[in-house]
């Protein structure tokens, strides 16, 4: 366990510059390239993907900044968790095909959302949001935008349920990872000084980066439009 | 109940600093992405400062090509300018137009029997032009032979364009194809060092303008 951490550690600190959204290229050869059952190297990519996909890092971020109870962080995650998995195999094996970029601009504004909740801007509008409800849909969508990605390789129909469960696996991996991290991250910061205020700012600039995913991603389907 | 624990949720901002929070996000995502993102992804640049920060050159439709120019021998380094770019039905340019090329007739095809006695020597050349193309094959009937297959320019001219192509001490014939680099008489020398006859047969096939055969001499 130890092992596969620090490889997926190795993993985010060469691959985070280079590794877009989606599957990297060579990854995707690499995919496409494999026939049958091929449990592992699945699991690896899906788990490869959840830890250097910032989009899913800076929504769990968001999610997280203010569980300061394992109960609830398990809470949370799970919801999130569940909605990925439900659209991820849903998505693939039913042949479902979405827009790539209205995806992942539903996935930037999903980062807004949950900033701006954590900001306090829906109490604020009187707004009653279920954030459990909230967190479990937006997490239909950011599987979707795996399923959409896996798709869009010619994946081989030999195993393939095998493989994707797999892939799903892998995805709960990177994701416990990526929490691993994050959670001793927050857990440092909360213990700082003047962490409300650095908490309002950073809110601010996840909303920001919520943003611009979400132009990002729009101009790049009007483009291809 | 809610697990959310966000202390803006409990004090939530005034509406006007709440206000000013979104607007504050709204526009600092509008300058990246009009800045940076846009004018890097999809060369979109209406400001034009992506341009100025060098970050509108990186899109794919612009991206530069190196292409390898093997013809002619003259390995140079092309770049071209993808019209297209990756993934786009577009064909490139050729790097080098004489990879193809429309003749008027069928090529000219030969075949040459030379026999050569104990330790005398030949020569047969064919002139080509610049990238002209020979094909050729050649073999003895017994024993082992010298080969310098080279090509020079005509006359002896440019003494630079001297270039040898193959060289063997002890052969008994080769096949192969030839693009000329450079215009001129480009083919074999032989000497037989052997203390019997050899009979040489040469065939060549290509865009070349004549065969020259210097005969045989001791």
């Amino acid at each position: 366990m130890i092992v596969k951490l620090l490889l997926l550690l190795t993993g985010l600190l060469l691959s985070a510059a280079s590794f877009a959204h989606g599957v990297a290229a060579n990854d995707a050869s690499y995919i496409e390239s494999l026939k049958g059952i091929a449990v592992i190297p699945y699991m690896y990519l899906g788990a490869k993907h959840m830890v250097t996909g910032y989009d899913h890092l800076m929504f769990l971020a968001g999610v997280i900044f203010f569980l300061y109870r394992f109960k609830d962080v398990a809470l949370y995650v799970s919801l999130f968790a569940m909605g990925h998995s439900i659209t991820l195999l849903v998505g693939v094996l039913a042949g479902v095909h979405a827009n790539a970029h209205i995806v992942d601009a539903i996935i930037g504004l999903s980062v807004v959302y949950k900033a701006f909740e954590n900001l306090g801007g829906f109490r604020r509008l009187g707004l009653q949001i279920d954030s459990r409800l909230a967190v479990f849909l937006f997490g239909l969508a950011h599987g979707f935008g795996l399923s959409t990605k896996l798709q869009e390789l010619s994946l081989s129909p030999e195993g393939l349920l095998v493989n994707l469960i797999g892939f799903n696996v892998g995805v709960e991996l990177g994701q416990f990872a990526a929490l691993g991290m994050l959670l001793l991250v927050f857990e440092v910061w909360r213990r700082t000084d003047h962490f409300i205020r650095a908490a309002y700012l950073a809110n601010t600039l996840l909303m920001s980066a919520g943003l611009i995913l979400f132009g990002y991603q729009l101009a790049g389907y009007l483009q291809a439009a | 109940m809610s697990a959310i624990k966000s202390p803006f949720e409990s004090h939530p901002p005034s509406a006007r600093r709440l206000l000013l929070t979104v607007l504050a996000a709204l526009m600092l995502a509008a300058v990246i992405l009009l800045t940076i993102v846009l004018p890097a992804e999809y060369s979109i640049d209406p400001t034009g400062i992506g341009g100025v920060l060098g970050l509108k050159k990186t899109t794919a439709a612009e991206q530069k090509i190196e292409l390898l120019d093997t013809l002619g021998g003259n390995e140079k380094i092309d770049t071209t300018s993808a019209a297209g770019g990756a993934g786009s039905s577009q064909p490139i340019p050729l790097p080098n137009p004489a990879v193809h090329q429309s003749q008027d007739s069928a090529a000219q095809a030969e075949t040459f029997t030379i026999t050569l006695p104990p330790y005398a020597q030949t020569e047969i050349k064919a002139v080509l032009k610049t990238s002209k193309v020979l094909m050729y094959a050649w073999k003895i009937d017994r024993g082992q032979i010298y080969v310098d297959f080279h090509g020079h320019s005509p006359e002896w001219t440019n003494k630079e364009a001297f270039v040898r192509y193959e060289e063997n001490k002890a052969s008994t014939g080769a096949n192969g194809s030839l693009v000329a680099a450079f215009p001129g008489e480009h083919g074999w020398y032989w000497l037989n060092g052997n203390a019997f006859p050899v009979v040489i047969t040469l065939t060549v096939q290509g865009y070349y303008d004549k065969i020259i055969d210097y005969g045989v001499s001791k």
